[in-house]
């Protein structure tokens, strides 16, 4: 008897777990949040490591990938700082209060996409926070582009887009690094942070009268 | 076939379709085991990683959270705890690490007193002390997560991605804490069979309760039962099987059917329960 009425629950419990599931499966986004999210992305923390990046330009991007518009209608003005996050992202959490304390901004993890132009030495930097799992496609795809060596969709990833010369044409060059910039202290972090900042800034004023996107 | 080879086939069968990243297959799912979705070659994410992440600082994903559960659940209603026995790739490793601790135990009375010692029974509760506080309160209070220092993790994620990519990595903080914690994890399975699964594992709490309601079950005829203990000899979870009933320690390996000289102990399935 005691197992009759333990096999009843059992089968109540399996139709409710099965209908919720498939309600869930199919009525949300749950599916696309878990693979987008979870699945495709490098899990540094899970790992217990962050890549271990040289902070190189180069004018390569991933495939070949086109530079996106947003990024290409601010380069104009002067270079771009990217920074790619995630909702759950202890560097990131780490590195946002450098880049808020460099850019005087304020933002939270609830915003999906922000944007802060600054000036550095009469020149304005573009700096871009997006939050993947908030952001628009177009902003979170744009990671793509820019990511570097095997580490696809790692955040946090930092992206500085400025302008170098290239065989003769000055084109989208770009820097790409990772996780906490392999330093210790915040100190330490906010220097390698500003030396990104000014290799872009320094390479945009060598370059920028030969860049055909700056306007005028 | 014998229910050992069975057992095996099946084990690799889901070793195989939790690594089937290898050839591009990625999907939205969660492992109804633990497996880390870390792993290079990983199929679908890791359900405790779903759950940290619904419930990350308070931001409570409702989604994220009931999906892993709701997978669990449906497993764990169906078969109960089987998966640890028949599908997860840890439950794999274990049974071959399991081998040695039996021989430790056989030759050495240090290792067989391990499993007889009075608060045996209570460290099997560790395991929802860690879903409890690791996967779901810190997560919330402090943002630290199960999977910061996850062994599992080591073997499959940070083991194989340091590996195929020499000198692109470089550790954190954690992975100091986490490799501490992979030696023990090697220890305890090579010194307690099962050790993992027994209690530490967290899939495995969210999966232990359903052997109270799940449709297949091991059952015992206690009435016509001859007290050998075969049964409690061959039991890889150390449980007392003549006196079990829907135990949530009860892997349904079948160690025991096996093993049974009267064949007393069977496999039962829900609707022909008696």
């Amino acid at each position: 008897m005691q197992d009759k009425s333990h096999v009843k629950i059992g089968i109540i419990a399996f139709l409710l777990f099965t209908s919720s599931f498939t309600g869930l499966v199919f009525f949300t986004d749950v599916y696309d949040d878990i693979y987008s999210n979870i699945v495709s992305v490098t899990c540094l923390s899970c790992i217990k490591l962050q890549p271990k990046t040289s902070i190189e330009f180069t004018f390569d991007t991933y495939q070949d990938r086109s530079h996106p518009d947003f990024v290409l209608e601010n380069l104009s003005e002067g270079p771009v700082l990217i920074a790619y996050r995630t909702d759950v992202c202890e560097f990131c959490d780490v590195m946002d209060e450098i880049l808020k304390d460099i850019f005087d901004v304020n933002y939270t993890v609830e915003d999906g996409v922000v944007v802060k132009i600054k000036e550095f030495n009469n020149l304005t930097v573009t700096f871009i926070h997006i939050n993947n799992d908030r952001a628009e496609d177009k902003y979170k795809n744009s990671q793509n582009v820019y990511m570097k060596d095997v580490f696809e969709d790692s955040v946090p990833m930092f992206t500085m887009i400025t302008v170098g010369y290239n065989r003769g044409l000055i084109e989208e060059y770009y820097a790409t690094a990772y996780g906490t910039l392999q330093e210790n202290s915040y100190n330490e972090r906010k220097n390698s942070m500003f030396n990104l900042i000014n290799d872009g800034i320094r390479l945009y004023e060598e370059n920028k009268a030969g860049y055909e996107g700056i306007s005028s | 076939m014998k229910l050992k080879l069975k057992r095996l086939i099946s084990q690799f069968f889901f070793l195989i379709s939790a690594n089937l990243g290898a050839f591009g297959l990625k999907t939205g799912f969660c492992y109804p085991f633990f497996y880390c979705h870390a792993c290079p070659v990983s199929t679908s994410a890791c359900p405790l990683r779903a759950i940290e992440v619904g419930v990350f600082q308070k931001d409570f994903k409702w989604k994220l959270i009931l999906f892993p559960i709701l997978i669990l659940g449906t497993v764990g209603v169906l078969f109960g705890r089987a998966v640890c026995a028949w599908a997860c790739p840890i439950g794999l490793l274990q049974r071959g690490t399991g081998k040695v601790a039996r021989k430790l135990k056989t030759n050495y009375p240090f290792f067989n007193r391990l499993g007889t010692i009075k608060f045996e029974p209570y460290l099997r509760y560790i395991k929802y002390i860690i879903i409890l506080t690791l996967v779901v309160l810190t997560p919330i209070l402090i943002g630290f997560m199960f999977t910061d220092i996850c062994p599992v993790g080591v073997l499959t994620g940070t083991v194989p991605i340091m590996i195929l990519n020499p000198g692109l990595y470089i550790p954190t903080f954690y992975f100091f804490i986490a490799i501490i914690i992979f030696i023990l994890f090697f220890i305890l399975i090579f010194t307690v069979e099962r050790g993992w699964c027994r209690y530490f594992c967290p899939v495995g709490a969210i999966l232990a309760p359903f052997n109270k309601i799940s449709l297949y079950q091991v059952s015992v005829d206690k009435d016509r039962c001859i007290h050998c203990n075969a049964c409690s000899e061959v039991c890889p979870m150390g449980i007392d099987i003549p006196n079990m009933y829907r135990d949530p320690e009860c892997i349904l390996c079948g160690k025991c059917v096996e093993v049974c000289p009267k064949e007393l102990i069977t496999f039962k399935r829900g609707l022909h329960a008696r």
